[in-house]
């Protein structure tokens, strides 16, 4: 029995019932739609007559729909003599519509309930013939919306400043912009069974593999939720090991970052309602990169790369390393560290694992609560804790100095990860390899840190090895791609990725 | 069944905290421990006694430890795990002593036993208290904040510029030892100050080099002779000489030297020859000298080159005496000529008590510091 | 999206040469410098030939594996199914046996060296579990495993030997002209730890084929041998030839010494303990060897986990054979690289031959 079906029992969840497709059968009616939308104070419906009698009801969402649009695309071409006189059935009329007789950029003919309704919750309007059993929809959505801003958290000095928004028509067309290639391809998916959320499917054709592509779009489909509302939603669905701690999906909120995703060979999804994109496959090496590194030298840039990998392991190991050698290993220090450390805690009441551990701890907690205040109140909050309350701990000798610098440094080395959810990771993890310095020293340290580099060298996202490109089917190949390479020699993608098209440039 | 493996790691690593199990016995509290950094070891007929001084590092005083036992892993076991105040650790120790009594009882004892513990570095120090037992030096040091730990601290970065040879390791030790069968340590005694009243001293300093064979103390050097051992041995790398020039007190400083050996036959015999290149600066006269005057400087020169080659000479011979070629003689011959020194490698010991050898040696004064003829 | 589990060929190597370091660590200095003093670091060299002679012995049987198949079904093949099943049931025997003595040396070096006073149990205890919790995984990550550990591994051990470059005296190192025997003597325990290479092609799955394999294996070789080569050396040179022969971890001794600009010292801890990763390595790759020596033998896939019943019978075996550090010496510096060369040498050639003759290699 898998683990979810043991929880199922033990949670005592109901079973799982297909979807129903179609939810709402029955054919497109003035009175069915009323019905499908009871209770729903937005849902407009108003009786027009269209040209020369023709009665037809029009229906949409208020708050979905730009009012104007409605009245001048819709309603005034539908209540023009000129345009609709002479229409004598249902069907003429609709056929007018279709051929642009009513203004309208999209304009679908409908024949299912279901269709009509999803038309309608996506900011259409719709002229619902009951005779004929139909309607022909149009796009009048809104365009009320959080305007494109500049990134909050992949800031740039020297790229571009815009980020992806809620409207996934607004970060398609900005993905457009920057990839003004006929081959790049977007398909949509609906997922949620309540929210329909589209989910775009972007990739490039004739560059991205297809087999990516195709189990892309396999593992989207296959989402059955109620609800598409939050990143983990679609993480958790189409990552391979939704399990583990570390991210398998690269997500930005840059589009330009997007874009030189896509030109690496990966796959790319964009998610109604979420302004962020996510790239797949994601590999270990990707999550310490940033779109800056493109803008700056290349020494400088392989420079601050390789200090964001050595901040792994000093946010890793760092507090465990400390605690190890202050309990186990005290001869790796040298003498004056080792008597200064020996004042410092002289009045401290508490082991140097629960010092550490206590600090770890306040750490976190400052953290998360910066996080939830408001802007204003978190940063002072953040300021207070630091501060004041570590200041005052050393000085009621509660704690060490020495312990608060160590859990400082490691935290700041945490920082610099330019994904938080390899952050969060890593963070998770510091705290096992504490407790296992805690019981074992320095061995407990590398038996923990050898299950860790297993799990990582186990990983794969979408048939890629997670430690691409340090080890995998073409491992050792293009280890300077864990750098930045000075782009004129960076001629060829990844392999690992199973690009089609494996050169970049000349 | 890999799900279960790892709450089943757990509780095993939790299984470390049991001190007869597992790792936890390892574990001690940072707040407790104190730092050994100088060890003192003398024997009697009762067995050892053991000294530990841990310097005055980290703004207190020294705390000294005075522990008899039967052997010196014992006592150091005593000292560590006691029920004083503080846990005494000795993974800093920098400096062993050992009393002369000890040092002629042996010292293949202590070299086991800091090679033998984990603890222990190899790169720690070895002196020979000279005519005076080491607990004398680890508890005797007066003065504000006067530790021994301190002062053989100083003396250990000094020695080679200052007082012309090097002070040898445990590890060096033990590889002149086994391939020697000798090593030469240095010695130390205490210096009392005369306008200090209690008892105790304030100063170490250095006593020349004790004379190690098979692992007994067979006697001394003399401290004189130090630069000359500094110069046979390649350890020194500067040092001061005091010259009487025509009745004029000349201190030449030197700033470098080549010597090389070279294995020789002499009357079908192998003999050594030595060839000592040293240069100079003049640092000071006591009278006016016409440095610029190339006699001048050939003649001091010649002095200086004179007396290191009488000391050089006397030097070796004092190590013929012994029997024991704490010089590295052999090795130095081994380097320059591995072919020619090959029949003798096993018959060494026997052989350099006899050996016959010359010593030639020629100095160059470089420069003066800025001042040509001094001013009258 | 996925393919069958095995290693690539570069997987192998790397794998091979993280596992190896442990070995060669243990034994190489101490033995060498007993055998020709000051002349120790000229060993890899003068094994170098008979080395290279073994890799191309074990890459002439495997030349013409076909997909995913292991070295026990090469053997399977070769010489019958028969003599072939006796020889995979010797191997798994005495593996059992070998995975108890690396999980023992393993935890007498940290003894020794860190962790005084101690118990082996614990350590050993410790690391089959970990192993055994990645031996349920694929092969192809523990070859990814091997990958990043020759990495990391390679840059702590240069990072080591250039630390410990200002201790080295010349004057060591010079060899003295001696009786060839003690040269070849010196050798042998460099070919015993190349000769365990032959364990590595045994995991499930095969190794997939490149382009030159013999030109990749003979590098990776060298590679090792460098390695040796610079790690005796090291020791040598830095402790002189006399107290390198008598010390039981004479590398690990040197490396106590060194000081890292003043900041950090005895970085022993570190580096030692960096070393449980190759025996983890090394007992999980063990692990996964005999599911397919099972198989081989069975053939069929093993119903029940085998793993934690081999693990536990190694751990028995480590602790019962080896009561004590002298009996685990003995066992360790003579016994075992003896059997893994001899059974590297014969069951190569033996096989190598009678395949050819049955034209079924």
């Amino acid at each position: 029995m898998k683990t979810s079906e043991i929880l199922d029992k033990l949670l005592k969840v109901p079973p799982h019932e297909p979807e129903r497709r179609p939810r709402f059968p029955g054919p497109i009616t003035a009175a069915y739609l009323e019905e499908i939308f009871e209770n729903c104070f937005d849902f407009e419906l108003r009786q027009v007559e269209i040209g020369g009698g023709l009665r037809a009801s029009l229906c949409f969402m208020d708050g979905l729909v730009s009012g104007d649009a409605v009245s001048l695309t819709v309603l005034d071409p539908l209540t023009n003599g000129f345009r609709f006189g002479g229409c004598l059935t249902e069907r003429e009329a609709a056929e007018r519509m279709m051929a642009g007789a009513a203004y309208g950029n999209t304009v679908k003919y409908r024949t299912e309930a279901d269709d009509a309704a999803a038309d309608l919750l996506n900011g259409f309007c719709a002229v619902v013939f009951d005779g004929l059993r139909a309607a022909v929809t149009f796009e009048v959505r809104t365009s009320q919306g959080r305007a494109v801003s500049e990134p909050r958290e992949e800031k740039s000095i020297k790229g571009a400043r815009e980020s992806f928004v809620e409207v996934l028509k607004t970060n398609t067309m900005m993905v457009r912009r920057h990839l003004r290639d006929p081959a790049l391809k977007m398909e949509t998916v609906t997922v949620g069974r309540r929210t329909a959320t589209s989910v775009a499917i972007v990739w490039i054709e004739g560059l991205t593999g297809g087999g990516l592509t195709a189990e892309l779009r396999r593992r989207v489909e296959r989402i059955d939720i109620d609800g598409l509302l939050t990143a983990a939603d679609l993480e958790e669905y189409v990552a391979d090991s939704p399990l583990s701690p570390f991210p398998q999906l690269v997500q930005t909120e840059r589009p330009d970052r997007f874009c030189l995703n896509l030109l690496e060979g990966r796959a790319g999804l964009l998610i109604d309602g979420l302004p962020l994109g996510f790239l797949a496959p994601g590999t270990f090496a990707q999550f310490f990169k940033v779109t800056e590194d493109r803008a700056n030298h290349f020494i400088v840039a392989s420079l601050l790369t390789l200090i964001r990998y050595l901040s792994v392991a000093v946010t890793l190991f760092l507090p465990a390393v400390f605690v190890a050698v202050a309990m186990y290993h005290q001869e790796m220090l040298p003498a004056k560290l080792m008597e200064s450390m020996i004042d410092a805690k002289q009045s401290v009441p508490f082991p140097t694992a629960v010092e550490v551990m206590a600090m770890l701890a306040s750490f976190e907690l400052l953290q998360e609560a910066g996080m939830r205040l408001p802007n204003q109140l978190g940063q002072a909050v953040s300021i207070i804790g630091a501060l004041i309350v570590g200041q005052s701990a050393v000085e009621a000798s509660i704690v060490s100095p020495i312990a608060v610098i160590i859990v400082a440094f490691a935290g700041i080395a945490g920082y610099t990860m330019p994904d938080q959810d390899m952050a969060g990771a890593l963070r998770l993890l510091r705290f096992l390899l504490l407790l296992a310095a805690v019981f074992a020293g320095m061995f407990g340290i590398a038996v923990g840190g050898a299950l860790i580099t297993y799990h990582l060298c186990s990983l794969e996202s979408f048939g890629v090895p997670y430690m691409t490109p340090l080890a995998g089917r073409f491992g050792g190949r293009g280890l300077w791609k864990l750098l930045r390479p000075p782009l004129r020699w960076d001629k060829g993608r990844e392999p690992a990725l199973g690009p089609e098209d494996r050169r970049s440039r000349r | 069944m890999r799900r279960l493996l790892i709450p089943v790691l757990l509780a095993l690593a939790l299984t470390g905290c049991a001190s007869d199990f597992g790792v936890y016995a390892n574990v001690s509290e940072v707040e407790r421990l104190r730092l050994v950094r100088t060890l003192g070891v003398d024997a009697d007929e009762s067995g050892v006694l053991l000294s530990a001084d841990t310097g005055s590092g980290g703004g207190g005083r020294a705390v000294i430890w005075r522990i008899r036992a039967g052997t010196l892993a014992e006592a150091a076991r005593r000292l560590e795990k006691n029920a004083m105040k503080y846990d005494a650790n000795i993974s800093h120790t920098e400096h062993v002593i050992l009393g002369e009594a000890a040092a002629r009882a042996g010292i293949g004892e202590t070299l086991d036993y800091v090679a033998r513990t984990m603890q222990m570095r190899l790169d720690t120090c070895l002196f020979v208290a000279r005519g005076s037992r080491a607990e004398d030096l680890v508890t005797g040091a007066r003065g504000e904040d006067a530790s021994v730990s301190d002062m053989l601290q100083s003396l250990k970065k000094d020695a080679p510029v200052i007082y012309g040879c090097g002070v040898a390791t445990c590890l060096e030790a033990a590889e002149a030892l086994a391939s020697e069968g000798c090593v030469l340590l240095r010695a130390i005694a205490p210096e009392p100050s005369p306008e200090w009243s209690e008892e105790g001293y304030t100063a170490v300093a250095p006593a020349g080099g004790a004379v190690i064979s098979g692992d007994r103390l067979l006697g001394f050097t003399p401290e004189e002779e130090s630069e000359a051992v500094g110069l046979l041995t390649g350890s020194v790398s500067s040092g001061c000489r005091a010259l009487d020039y025509g009745g004029v007190p000349v201190t030449l400083l030197l700033t470098g030297a080549d010597v090389r050996l070279k294995p020789v036959t002499e009357g079908g015999q192998p003999a050594f020859a030595v060839d000592a290149r040293l240069r100079y600066s003049l640092q000071g006269a006591a009278a006016p000298l016409s440095v610029g005057d190339g006699a001048v400087r050939a003649g001091l020169a010649a002095a200086a080159a004179e007396e290191v080659r009488g000391e050089l000479t006397a030097a070796i011979r004092r190590a013929q005496g012994f029997g024991c070629d704490y010089l590295g003689i052999r090795r130095a011959l081994c380097a320059a000529s591995p072919g020619r020194m090959a029949p003798y490698r096993e018959a060494w010991r026997s052989l350099f008590p006899k050996m016959a050898f010359t010593v030639a040696v020629s100095a160059v004064i470089l420069r003066t510091y800025d001042l040509g003829d001094p001013i009258a | 999206m996925t393919r069958s589990d095995g290693l690539t060929f570069r997987q192998l190597m790397a794998l091979t040469f993280v596992c190896l370091l442990s070995p060669a660590i243990r034994l190489l200095p101490r033995a060498a410098a007993g055998s020709v003093g000051a002349g120790a670091w000229l060993a890899p060299l003068i094994a170098a030939v008979p080395a290279a002679g073994l890799t191309a012995l074990l890459r002439a049987l495997m030349k013409n594996r076909r997909e995913g198949e292991s070295l026990a079904r090469i053997l399977l093949r070769a010489l019958g199914r028969g003599p072939g099943k006796a020889v995979c049931l010797l191997l798994g025997l005495w593996l059992v046996f070998y995975t108890g003595i690396i999980l023992r040396t393993g935890a007498e070096r940290l003894l020794s060296t860190v962790y005084v006073g101690g118990s082996p149990g614990f350590f050993m205890a410790v690391t089959a579990l970990a192993a055994l919790a990645v031996s349920f995984g694929r092969v192809r990550s523990l070859g990814r495993m091997g990958e990043v550990s020759a990495l990391a591994l390679g840059i702590v051990l240069a990072l080591v030997l250039a630390l410990s470059a200002p201790d080295i005296r010349p004057e060591n190192l010079l060899p003295a002209p001696g009786p060839a025997s003690g040269f070849l003597a010196a050798a042998l325990p460099v070919l015993s730890v190349t000769a365990k290479g032959f364990l590595f092609p045994l995991l499930p799955g095969g190794v997939m084929r490149e382009r030159r394999e013999l030109a990749v294996s003979l590098r990776w070789t060298g590679l090792l041998l460098l390695v040796m080569l610079g790690i005796t050396a090291a020791t040598v040179g830095a402790l002189s030839a006399d107290v390198a022969a008598g010390l039981q971890h004479p590398f690990f001794i040197m490396i106590r010494n060194i000081s890292v600009f003043g900041v950090i010292e005895r970085i022993e801890a570190v580096v030692i303990t960096l070393w449980v990763v190759t025996d983890f390595l090394f007992v999980a790759v063990l692990l996964r060897i005999f599911d397919e020596l099972f198989a081989a033998v069975a053939e069929r896939e093993s119903p029940w986990p085998l793993h934690p019943i081999l693990a536990g019978c190694s751990v028995a075996c480590g602790l019962l054979a080896a009561r004590d550090a002298f009996t685990l010496e003995r066992l360790s510096q003579a016994v075992v690289p003896a059997v893994n060369l001899l059974l590297a040498l014969i069951l190569s050639t033996v096989a190598l031959i009678v395949g050819k003759l049955r034209r079924t290699v």
